[in-house]
């Protein structure tokens, strides 16, 4: 794989991640962070400097809407919420990801 | 909709990125607060709160960070560079104006020339509706001296076309625009009228903007009424744009008109000349061609545009096939059956296509100046960014140390030579404003004026070329600036003595040195072609003589009225301050004369002419030659005691040569064979230099005579009034209106210099001339500005070797020569350059030349030192500034 390609699937992964961790509901961005961390016992460290950026590329494909409501400590937060067409991405990457995450097992137990 | 979300976020980071920018900051506090407190429920709570802080000072950076991952920072970057491109901008407002200025000149000339160029030869006029539909009807046929094509039609021919129904919507004719007298007495004026058959404005689709346009009735050559349908600019000028003009009358041709309608704005007819009312052909003896009885049935007299509308179902081959069928035995006198039979075709009305005037010939030359122009406006602009560039080398170099990218900085330097190209087009505009109407009055004058706007197109047109010529000129400047080599040697600090001596920007002074000097050469030339012409010898003084005379078939009046009139007028003249002498003349030099059957007693034709053909004469009175300015040879002039005394003539030297060889012509014999069988012998009692008969560049002379007039009863007829002034041009104001008001019924007096007469064929020199000279003069400044401007800038960047060479003791002297040697030198080699493409390129405007050779050593030879003059006076305020250093100040800067 060359970087940029890479660096893509990395992203793609985040992007799934992100769109899974919302279609269980709106979440502000350090509750999506803290979400991956915590479910995938902090082997998964979502840094802000990735998290934010992936949400506005969820944001300007039209994945998820973003607006501002009260959080759980009563301060403004910016609250994403999942589209419809986000919700058919998530399904296709989810189809995806399993299709090559079988394929690397099968491989990798081969080994 | 998912994908409205989408869309509507994408314009908000377009539209509304303050706030956006904003939310980010905010959203990125409540994560690193959210954070804190987390993690201060793990720590000790003070610690978490410190760092917390720590983080939150950075919030405007992950911000920043933030944009840059998402792919938002790239518009913000451009956004920040013109910004920035504007700040250094206002900074220096003298290289700004400089660029601003120059970039003007040479796009606004453009646009001038495109402007003119699409209005006057690339558009079917305006007002006509559909006129991909509309064709002017035209005919060639081969003749044994080539092919001969031709637009006049005869009026039966028109009536032909008229009746063929099946191929053509409509057919109509039309006459003009032509001078038609207005009014009589003091009020009389000149106008220009056109003549129509029937069906003219329906042919060309127009509405009137008041009133009606003409019934079939009013324009049949049968019936024919006197009205009238004025154009809009003189609906505006002459009746205010009276809304009540309909029914109102005209008093035009001798005719009371009544006015029925107004023709909208904009709209002069099937030709670009402004028109200012249109008459019924049958209303308008004497305008239209042939005699009152015959006009509309002889096939030999040709005089009108036939425009058709091409019926929508057929293409003009179709159209065509019918005409020729239709045809057969058009024209085609039995006794003349070796003339072949014309064949029709159709052209456009859109000149380009159709004409060939050397009006046309020049806009193109001039169009190919103006990119010649903008040219070495492009090569100033690239210099003077480049000199810019240089002298912010320091600033590169900085950037380039905090790690900016090459391509940030090219960008950079693009959006400086950009924002200034944006600014130019407005100025550019400015000068377009002036421009188009000036080049229109020099080039088109007469042409209708209502359809000049600055439109959108032409907007467009300012915008793209001068964006295009700053991305050109900005390119340059922005490459080298960046180079890698530059940047190394920047980054060492050294002072970089070779940079000013940048062999770009060199070549580049040069090659607008160089095409000022083509320019130049160019203005020379056609000068020099004028000066040419000048100095021939014609015989008579061009611009001393007034020709005045009026339409003798408009008065109605008896030729002895007539006869007193004109003794009335020349009394009348001759008291005019500035006013030398007056004469009268049947037949005017440059205009037109007669001729008559002659017998040279001994001979049995004349001698050195062609069987059929005979001199020219003038019948005039005593002070003619003293008039026109032409000199006696030999033998006396014609005195007042001929007139009633026996019949003599004066001869020109040519017909004295050829008729009698032994140069004996005084004394001699000639007799006009005039219907008297046995005429008078007409002695010979002078000779006269010869003077140009038909135009000012004649490759050989005529014969002609003159006799006293009177002599010859049969030439009466056409008297013509000259007046000789020291200034011709300027008093004929004055002339005219002394000479209308000297009866109450008197038409419109026509008074023109009789350099009038020659002006059509000077045109294209004197054209060439005005042309070559704005350009050249243009181009000149441009090229100084230039020079000046990166000597200026030489002498700011070698500020410090300057003043160590005076603090060795270097004169001022030294460092005059310094700097203007630099110059001077330049100077050469952009001659040298210049002259070259000159030598090269010369060929193309060759003909245009008269008895000029695009080589002419003189004229290469001013323009050379032309140049060199104005890059010394372009480095002296430099040089100036050289010897002003101050060594102590400079050397303590270090």
């Amino acid at each position: 794989l060359s970087p940029s390609e890479k660096r893509d699937q990395l992203t793609g992964t985040l992007d799934m991640l992100v769109l899974r961790t919302l279609s269980l509901g709106p979440a502000h961005g350090y509750a999506i962070a803290q979400h991956i961390e915590r479910l995938s016992d902090d082997i998964l460290k979502v840094e802000h400097g990735s998290l934010y950026p992936a949400l506005d590329r969820l944001l300007r494909r039209g994945y998820v809407t973003a607006k501002w409501a009260d959080s759980a400590t009563g301060r403004k937060a910016r609250v994403y919420t999942l589209t419809r067409s986000g919700r058919k991405q998530l399904a296709e990457r989810t189809i995806e990801h399993e299709r090559i995450s079988l394929a690397i097992a099968r491989v990798m137990g081969h080994a | 909709m998912s994908w409205i979300d989408a869309v509507r976020y994408r314009l908000r980071t377009l539209l509304d990125r303050e706030q956006l920018a904003r939310e980010m900051e905010e959203e990125m506090r409540f994560h690193v607060e959210q954070h804190a407190r987390h993690e201060g429920d793990e720590h000790r709570p003070s610690d978490a709160r410190a760092k917390a802080r720590r983080r939150l000072r950075h919030v405007p950076s992950l911000v920043d960070d933030r944009r840059q991952a998402s792919g938002l920072a790239g518009l913000d970057r451009v956004l920040q560079d013109v910004r920035y491109a504007g700040r250094q901008l206002v900074r220096a407002p003298g290289f700004t104006l400089a660029v601003i200025l120059t970039l003007a000149l040479g796009v606004g000339a453009n646009v001038t020339m495109f402007a003119i160029v699409d209005r006057v030869m690339l558009r079917a006029p305006d007002g006509i509706a559909n006129p991909d539909a509309v064709w002017q009807l035209r005919s060639w046929r081969e003749l044994r001296s080539g092919r001969d094509s031709s637009g006049a039609m005869s009026f039966p021919s028109y009536a032909e076309f008229r009746a063929m129904t099946d191929a053509f919507e409509s057919v109509t004719a039309a006459r003009g625009p032509m001078d038609v007298a207005v009014d009589r007495g003091p009020t009389a004026e000149n106008a220009r009228g056109m003549l129509v058959a029937d069906d003219y404005f329906q042919t060309l689709g127009v509405r009137p903007q008041l009133g009606r346009f003409f019934l079939r009735d009013e324009t049949n050559e049968r019936s024919g009424a006197a009205v009238a349908v004025l154009g809009h600019d003189y609906w505006q000028r002459r009746y205010a744009g009276d809304p009540a003009v309909v029914g109102q009358t005209l008093f035009a041709n001798a005719t009371t008109f009544t006015i029925i309608g107004v023709a909208p704005r904009a709209f002069s007819g099937h030709t670009l000349s402004a028109v200012d009312f249109w008459l019924p052909i049958a209303a308008t003896p004497g305008l239209r061609m042939g005699r009152d009885e015959t006009w509309a049935s002889e096939r030999g007299n040709r005089w009108l545009a036939t425009l058709v509308r091409l019926r929508p179902d057929m293409s003009t081959e179709q159209a065509l096939a019918r005409v020729s069928l239709g045809w057969t035995a058009w024209n085609v006198s039995p006794e003349r059956t070796e003339v072949a039979a014309p064949t029709p075709f159709l052209v456009s009305l859109i000149p380009a296509e159709s004409s060939s005037r050397p009006e046309h010939q020049v806009a193109r030359l001039l169009t190919g100046v103006a990119i010649l122009l903008l040219l070495i406006t492009c090569a100033n602009v690239a210099n003077l960014l480049l000199a810019r560039a240089l002298s912010r080398r320091r600033e590169v170099a900085i950037r380039l140390a905090l790690g900016v990218g090459r391509s940030r900085l090219t960008i950079l330097f693009l959006a400086d030579a950009l924002l200034l190209a944006m600014l130019a087009s407005g100025a550019a505009l400015a000068v377009a404003w002036i421009g188009i109407p000036t080049v229109r009055a020099v080039l088109f004058a007469g042409t209708n004026t209502a359809t000049w706007p600055l439109d959108g197109r032409l907007v467009l047109f300012t915008v793209v070329t001068s964006l295009s010529a700053g991305a050109i000129a900005g390119i340059v400047p922005a490459l080298q600036a960046t180079r890698p080599a530059l940047i190394a040697a920047l980054r060492q600090g050294t002072r970089e003595g070779a940079v000013h001596r940048s062999r770009t920007r060199l070549a580049l002074l040069i090659a607008q040195g160089a095409l000022s000097v083509a320019l130049l050469a160019g203005t020379g030339l056609f000068v020099r072609s004028l000066q040419q012409i000048g100095d021939q010898h014609l015989g008579l003084d061009l611009n001393r003589v007034l020709v005045a005379d009026f339409p003798r078939r408009e008065t109605g009046f008896s030729s002895e009225t007539e006869r007193l009139t004109y003794e009335t007028m020349r009394k009348r003249a001759r008291t005019i301050p500035g006013v030398e002498s007056v004469s009268f003349t049947v037949g005017v030099p440059l205009e037109g004369q007669y001729a008559l059957p002659l017998r040279i007693p001994g001979h049995d034709s004349i001698p050195g002419m062609p069987k059929g053909r005979a001199p020219f004469l003038y019948a005039v009175t005593p002070d003619f030659f003293q008039t026109m300015g032409t000199r006696l040879l030999a033998g006396r002039s014609l005195t007042e005691s001929d007139f009633g005394g026996p019949a003599v003539a004066v001869v020109n030297a040519t017909m004295a040569r050829t008729i009698w060889p032994g140069g004996d012509a005084i004394g001699q014999c000639f007799k006009i064979e005039l219907r008297s069988p046995t005429p008078d012998c007409i002695q010979v009692v002078g000779i006269v230099e010869d003077v140009r008969r038909s135009a000012l560049l004649e490759t050989e002379a005529s014969p002609q005579y003159y006799v006293p007039l009177g002599q010859q009863p049969a030439l009466m007829s056409e008297l013509t009034l000259l007046v000789r002034a020291t200034n011709a041009e300027r008093v004929l104001p004055t002339v005219r209106r002394a000479l209308q008001s000297v009866r109450d019924d008197m038409p419109y007096v026509n008074v023109r210099t009789l350099e009038d007469a020659v002006a059509p064929e000077l045109r294209p020199w004197r054209l060439g001339a005005s042309v070559f000279a704005l350009f050249g003069i243009l181009a000149l400044i441009v090229a100084t500005v230039g020079t000046y401007s990166v000597m200026q800038f030489s002498v700011s960047q070698r500020t410090h070797e300057l003043g160590v060479r005076i603090a060795l003791g270097a004169t001022r002297g030294n460092l005059l020569g310094l700097v203007t040697r630099e110059s001077v030198q330049i100077g050469v080699v952009a001659s040298l350059a210049g002259v070259l493409v000159v030598l090269l390129t010369g060929g193309l405007v060759e003909s245009l030349l008269f008895q000029t050779s695009p080589r002419d050593p003189y004229v290469l030879g001013a323009v050379t030192l032309v140049l060199l003059v104005s890059g010394l006076l372009a480095s002296m305020v430099p040089a100036w500034r050289a010897t002003r250093v101050d060594p102590v100040a400079t050397l303590k800067a270090e």
